[in-house]
């Protein structure tokens, strides 16, 4: 008998130890998107579960689409607005309503704030309306309760491509990431830190059609035809919004593929339901937001960071007006996010710089590593000006530049490393405590084999034109902000 | 796919702890009911037909027990015949009423494991008409012999003196007899995930997109078919090795290195060990073996190799591949065997392998054209400029494989040497075993070829 219990006791250390080394092998294969992804949806997710329970007040949902135009931090510098932003890339209805209820486990808003756009057909080849992978990356970081099986048992019913093990057992959907494996997959502990934003998304391009023409309401009775699962899974929100008292609001955020049928068709949707629905397509609202769209949006589809700016004031506003949230003592939780967000904006507006002075003066910041390789002859468009303002980029030599040399600089935490010659210079280094390295060549002229390249991470990041090369990498944000040539103006 | 299911473990695990809750000598009955369940939980479809044949092959040996004589052997041939008939006929009655007649195809009801069920039963009535052993008088414990769910969907295909003591005993619970079942089954799904399915992914590329790939291209899909064989069908009895150990019940060894057989001959001493062993007793012998001078003895050796081919499916393309080793035997009795051994190993791999061929394809004329093939187009460049990796591995997953193949080839080495891995793993301190097993576990998961992305591949032998 003795034996015998010593192994139950010997299998149940085995198997517990098998499981942690499981668990963590998945966690490692499963994929994550912290703030060096366009779409951070990892940090969204973990992020939410490390707030304060309670805290929330107004929670957005949503696709891509909400993901990148409502802006917690602006709300909150705003009107005091706490809130947080759950909408992810593709975010399908169903994904909504089940990261509604997990959100319900933990806070307690008053208002839910839904974007539409995946009520009406976003991919028909998909049984959820939205590709998998994208359902993926919503529901591989929530934690497990029963909400979480039951939505992975919906999902898997609606889609037959998915099996309910790869829910529990990541490694059956991701175990052939073994091969293409980074970095990020390894540094999440550190990662997963940085939730600031809230899950915005800040884009920094200006990238919308020049001539866009809101519509106006009542130009058309016609009505589109919701997804008749997508509706199932509004009527649920709906449903539980009432039933937890909170506020449902439905909105449509600037977008080319919106039309006046949809308009019409979630207006009345929202009139039968009894819920708000603000349309920043239709006239009033996009012009009471003063949106202008080949500068406030990334691309055709999603609001850039200033175009996110003007509709989370707008929409704080209401809130503020209408529910009366906001304007209460404030939260240290907003409060002190709003450096990191100031940072993030300085970085998008960086790539909107024209004068090589003033860039080189917004670039000299500790958070930044700057480096620097020059391409056939730098001095043509060397002005006092730009020594000067170079210098004060901690480069001591630059002055010494000579015509058809070349010349590399890497100024990293306040200190800096160069050189010139007129032979070709290379050097490789290392930043961000070592976990990031660049390699930067720099042949001037016909001597140096006129070659220029900057690689981060083995990635070649330089524009590599003729003159000077910048290439800006956000320590904190472990990414290439920017990458510039000046060669009298500067390039992109 | 049963066997590396998830919840044919759960089951598994329910099973076992059942079996050692109840007294010695009631186990029994676990057992047969973990086999109703089995294939009920995951199969269902059949059941009545295995159910009727067992009734009739038990029956059948029953009243052998009242007759002597040609009396006896009458029944004898009539219980063959019944218990034989649903197989000839689901097995073979597409080929008969839709290849050679030109009819419909005909969509049969397949029990579970037939084609080795059906030996099995086979097996145990001609013993007993020759009296090498008793008939099972209890209908039950005679179901679970023939049920065992361990082995009845790909064998191996017991004995009824080596198996049946063992089921009915009831076995103690037995430390050193789980660990190494726990082994066998960690190997199995080795075999299976990283070498069998992950091979599968170049060999049905080139089988199934032929003429698209000659020359280059089908040597290499033809030896990993015969590496993906292998490891695919050593994967199954591995396992249902493994499972029935949980239950401190020895299944005969299936496999003896095959591939390093210096001969035809010896080859089929080495796979696919408890039919082979069933061709030779309840076939070959009873023919008459060598007894009647060596022309019957080539016929008798032609005849055991054609229902060989039957056998592993119906179709003149299995037909011509049992041949195709009757007469390799034949030239190897006729003209005997390389004396250098490592040029009779090596010449014995590449004639299994040109069979293989001929198995695999879609049809014999196929497999014919595709072995033209191998020898008339020269294209070696493909081995150097990377169209290998565009055969649906890339070249870390290539190279997963090829390490794996020389894991297995360094193992049945060993074993051939008479060293038993798993015992060796015993030998060590406990953190190193562990360390072994739970890096084996954590390794299959990584580099295994399954989920996502994949076609699952049902184990081969399953198909017969």
């Amino acid at each position: 008998m003795k034996k015998h219990i010593r192994f139950v006791v010997k299998s149940i250390l085995f198997f517990g130890i098998l499981l942690c080394v499981i668990c963590l092998t998945n966690k490692i294969l499963t994929p994550k998107y912290y703030m060096d992804s366009l779409w951070p949806t990892t940090s969204t997710y973990e992020g939410f579960y490390d707030m304060e329970e309670n805290t929330v007040d107004v929670l957005f949902l949503g696709s891509s689409h909400a993901a990148s135009c409502f802006n917690p931090q602006v709300m909150y510098n705003a009107f005091g607005i706490q809130s947080y932003n759950l909408a992810c890339e593709h975010q399908n209805l169903l994904t909504s309503y089940y990261w509604l209820m997990e959100a319900l486990r933990f806070q307690t808003p008053k208002v839910v704030i839904l974007d539409t756009y995946a009520l009406f057909t976003v991919n028909k080849y998909e049984p959820l309306n939205t590709a998998e992978n994208c359902t993926r990356k919503a529901f591989d970081n929530m934690k497990w309760s029963k909400i979480k099986w039951e939505a992975v048992h919906d999902i898997c019913y609606y889609d037959e491509k998915q099996t309910l093990s790869s829910y529990y057992f990541p490694n059956v959907r991701y175990h052939t990431r073994w091969a293409e494996l980074q970095e990020e997959d390894f540094r999440f502990s550190s990662d997963k830190k940085h939730y600031e934003l809230k899950g915005y998304t800040p884009l920094d391009r200006k990238g919308g059609y020049a001539i866009f023409e809101p519509f106006r309401e009542g130009d058309t009775t016609d009505c589109s035809k919701m997804v008749p699962l997508m509706e199932q899974y509004l009527n649920r929100i709906a449903e539980v919004c009432r039933e937890k008292n909170i506020e449902l609001v439905l909105v449509k955020t600037p977008a080319a593929a919106h039309n006046i049928s949809k308009y019409n068709a979630i207006k009345k949707y929202a009139d039968e339901n009894g819920v708000e629905y603000w349309d920043f397509n239709e006239a009033k609202l996009y012009n009471d937001c003063e949106i202008v769209f080949s500068e406030d949006l990334h691309d055709d589809m999603h609001v850039n960071i200033w175009g996110s700016e003007k509709i989370s004031v707008y929409i704080a506003d209401k809130l503020c007006r209408e529910f009366d949230i906001g304007q209460g003592k404030g939260s240290e939780q907003w409060a002190q996010s709003n450096e990191y967000y100031q940072d993030v904006l300085s970085d998008c507006e960086l790539k909107y710089i024209s004068d090589v002075c003033e860039y080189l003066a917004a670039i000299k910041k500790d958070r930044y590593t700057i480096l620097v390789s020059v391409l056939g002859d730098g001095t043509d468009f060397m002005t006092d000006d730009v020594r000067t303002a170079f210098m004060a980029l901690h480069s001591d030599i630059m002055m010494q530049y000579e015509r058809r040399g070349s010349y590399y600089l890497v100024v990293h935490e306040g200190s800096s490393h160069e050189a010139a010659s007129m032979d070709k210079l290379s050097y490789l280094g290392s930043t961000c405590n070592n976990l990031v390295d660049y390699e930067i060549i720099s042949g001037g002229g016909e001597k140096g084999g006129y070659v220029c390249s900057i690689k981060v991470n083995g990635e070649e990041c330089a524009i590599a034109r003729q003159g000077i090369n910048i290439v800006v990498y956000s320590n904190e944000n472990m990414k290439v902000v920017d990458s510039v040539c000046y060669n009298g103006e500067i390039v992109r | 796919m049963i066997y590396i299911s998830f919840a044919f473990y759960v089951f598994i695990l329910l099973i076992l702890i059942l079996y050692y809750l109840l007294p010695l000598k009631y186990r029994w009955i676990m057992l047969l009911t973990g086999n109703i369940l089995f294939y009920f939980a995951f199969y269902k479809t059949g059941w009545w037909i295995c159910l009727g044949t067992i009734i009739t092959s038990w029956f059948m040996t029953m009243l052998m027990t009242y007759f002597a004589g040609n009396n006896k052997k009458l029944i004898l041939f009539i219980g063959i015949l019944l218990v034989a008939m649903p197989w000839l006929f689901i097995k073979n009655g597409n080929f008969v009423w839709q290849e050679l007649m030109g009819n419909q195809t005909i969509s049969w009801v397949v029990p579970l494991g037939i084609s080795f069920y059906t030996l099995q039963m086979i097996a145990y009535m001609v013993d007993v008409y020759r009296g090498k052993h008793e008939p099972q008088r209890n209908v039950a414990k005679y179901a679970l012999f023939i049920s065992f769910f361990p082995h009845i969907i790909q064998g191996p295909i017991p004995r009824y003196e080596q198996l049946m003591p063992q089921l009915i005993r009831g076995n103690r619970f037995d430390e050193e007899k789980t660990v190494r079942a726990v082994y066998l089954i960690i190997y199995g799904f080795f075999l299976k995930l990283v070498i069998a399915d992950k091979a599968a992914v170049i060999v049905n590329m080139v089988f199934d997109n032929y003429p698209a790939y000659s020359g280059c291209y089908i040597w290499i899909a033809s030896f990993l078919y015969s590496i993906q064989l292998y490891a695919d069908f050593l994967a199954c009895t591995t396992l249902a090795r493994g499972v029935a150990l949980l239950f401190g019940i020895e299944l005969a060894d299936n496999f003896k290195q095959p591939y390093f057989a210096d001969s035809v001959k010896d080859f089929w001493h080495r796979w696919h060990i408890s039919l082979s062993s069933w061709l030779r007793d309840y076939v070959y012998i009873s023919l008459g073996g060598s007894r009647k001078g060596v022309l019957i003895k080539y016929l008798n050796i032609v005849i055991t190799f054609m229902i060989s081919g039957l056998w592993h499916g119906a179709g003149i393309k299995f037909i011509a591949w049992g041949m195709m080793h009757a007469f390799y035997q034949l030239g190897e009795e006729v003209f005997g065997t390389v004396k250098s051994k490592k040029v009779s190993k090596l010449i014995t791999f590449l004639m299994i392998n040109l069979a293989w061929i001929i198995f695999r394809a879609e049809s014999l004329k196929t497999g014919l054209s595709m072995i033209k093939h191998m020898f008339t187009d020269f294209n070696p460049w493909i081995l150097f400029n990377n169209k290998l990796f565009a055969l649906g591995l890339e070249w870390k997953e290539f190279i997963v494989l090829l390490l794996a193949i020389g894991l297995l080839f360094l193992i049945d080495k060993w074993h051939e040497a008479g060293i038993c891995i798993s015992e060796q793993i015993m030998r060590c301190k406990l953190p190193l075993r562990w360390f072994v097993c739970i890096g084996a576990i954590v390794g299959i998961m990584v580099l295994g070829t399954y989920g996502h992305g994949f076609n699952a591949q049902d184990f081969i032998y399953g198909g017969f």
